[in-house]
């Protein structure tokens, strides 16, 4: 199935934020002072930030996220959706993931972010 | 550029807001019901500063108020003045209306809806024709605006045609849990508000109202009108008029001679309910898209969601921040970054207003 994305109005719900390099290491800098509250990924050089809306924290070079209202288990960039129905996207992905710049990022294992872990990531 | 009058009826805005959190658009709201000449109805739980936002209100623009708490057992002379008894003797019937109601010019009537009949009877000639009838007693009341706060819209059919008098409806809701600590910290620094403008100047901005060219808006405002029939959120006639004079002070607040459609978001706040609100709101985006107001951004984004209201609140905010002093706190970080985080959140970056990505460059180097 091919999927393209175009921009979407209006943009989701920012309810997380991805970064990768230097912006997500700024990234874990301000998680680390908004705990707790928070939930996330990170993988190789790479954060992923779950929160409430008002929560979310936000850096420079950070992508904020969010769920497909019609289809909760794709995230994706608030300003982007794709050109086919989103439930379609999601039932080819399986479990719940990010897509964003061509990466998919399972958020299936998102878990609650806490200091020791988030302060040794990388 | 806005004018004098402008600029302090802006400051008035800002002086009766500033120390309330999450209450500016309703400050904005009484002011277009006081230049539109419309009273204003709070509907909303007890303690959520509906009569705190009166009171200052009041005494930014430098008016005399009156505030009641209304009751089943309310009697007229409780909010009109006691019968004179020495006319009384002399078989005139008059009422001593000295610091009461018929000589406020800003009031603030709690529970309204628990009014007497006799109440409610003499404050309907009263905020309709601003004109105190009692008895043979016949003045014109100074009142530009009254402010009426209740929990809910009455059930009651006889109170409905009451309420239809409040043109605009606005609900009061408890501050969101995101912002509880500034609730707080705004708690601890609650000063009393000084006189910034006056009701002369509300009075001219009336008198420019008035004369507003409506006739672009005419035929996008009946199509709003139809369009809310059609999702079964009906206008009573008086208030489809009514509309017609919110948009006019929103267009003169703005400071435009003719109204365009950066001034239809009033007839959201024309709509009673809550939820009818939220349905006028989502059906109404594409005929509101191009809202705005400088002098009343809160109100004019509220009401629509449009980007250019929302993007001239968000710099409105952002550069109020900026130019606060610095304390060093977490809590000055976090309201800047919450000001970083709307502006990628509602703009793709390049959909952006440039005004708007400047400010996001001044926020980014001010969080380095």
């Amino acid at each position: 199935m091919r999927v393209d994305w175009v921009r979407r109005a209006p943009p989701l719900e920012a309810r997380g934020v991805v970064a990768v390099g230097e912006a997500a290491r700024r990234l874990r800098d301000r998680a680390l002072a908004r705990l707790p509250g928070l939930a996330g990924v990170a993988g190789d050089g790479l954060l992923v930030v779950l929160a409430e809306p008002a929560r979310v924290p936000w850096v420079d070079g950070a992508t904020l996220i969010g769920p497909d209202p019609r289809a909760p288990r794709l995230w994706t960039p608030v300003h982007v959706r794709p050109t086919v129905h989103p439930a379609l996207v999601a039932e080819a992905l399986g479990e719940r993931t990010l897509v964003w710049e061509g990466r998919r990022i399972p958020l299936v294992d998102a878990a609650p972010l806490g200091p020791c872990a988030l302060g040794a990531w990388p | 550029m806005p004018d004098d009058v402008t600029q302090r009826l802006r400051a008035a805005i800002d002086a009766a807001a500033t120390g309330l959190v999450a209450r500016r658009p309703v400050v904005e709201l009484l002011l277009l019901g006081a230049v539109a000449r419309q009273h204003v109805l709070l509907l909303g739980p007890p303690g959520t500063a509906k009569s705190e936002m009166a009171r200052r209100f009041a005494a930014a623009i430098d008016a005399r108020r009156f505030e009641y708490l209304m009751g089943r057992f309310t009697e007229p002379n409780e909010l009109f003045g006691p019968l004179d008894l020495v006319r009384l003797r002399e078989g005139e019937v008059v009422t001593r209306t000295e610091g009461m109601l018929p000589e406020a010019e800003i009031a603030f009537l709690d529970e309204i809806f628990l009014g007497s009949t006799a109440v409610l009877n003499t404050l309907l000639g009263l905020l309709a024709d601003r004109t105190f009838l009692r008895g043979h007693q016949r003045m014109r009341v100074p009142l530009r605006l009254c402010v009426a706060a209740s929990n809910a819209r009455p059930d009651r059919p006889e109170l409905a045609a009451f309420a239809d008098r409040f043109a605009v409806t606005a609900h009061v809701e408890p501050v969101p849990d995101a912002r509880l600590e500034d609730l707080l910290e705004a708690a601890t620094a609650l000063r009393p508000v000084e006189p910034v403008a006056t009701l002369a100047d509300v009075d001219t901005l009336a008198e420019r109202a008035a004369h507003v060219d409506l006739t672009a808006v005419r035929a996008p405002y009946a199509a709003i009108v139809r369009a809310l029939r059609t999702e079964g959120i009906g206008l009573s006639d008086r208030r489809v008029v009514q509309g017609q004079r919110l948009i006019a002070a929103a267009a003169a607040l703005a400071g435009r001679t003719q109204a365009s459609g950066a001034d239809l978001w009033p007839v959201v706040a024309l709509v009673p309910g809550a939820e009818d609100q939220d349905r006028a709101r989502e059906v109404l985006a594409p005929h509101l898209a191009a809202s705005d107001n400088p002098t009343l951004p809160g109100a004019a984004e509220a009401h629509s969601a449009s980007a250019p209201a929302r993007a001239r609140r968000i710099l409105d905010q952002g550069r109020a921040l900026l130019a606060a002093p610095r304390d060093g706190t977490d809590r000055w970080r976090w309201r800047l970054e919450g000001v970083g985080r709307e502006i990628d959140a509602h703009f793709a970056e390049d959909d952006r207003p440039e005004d708007l990505s400047d400010l996001r460059a001044r926020i980014v180097a001010a969080l380095a």
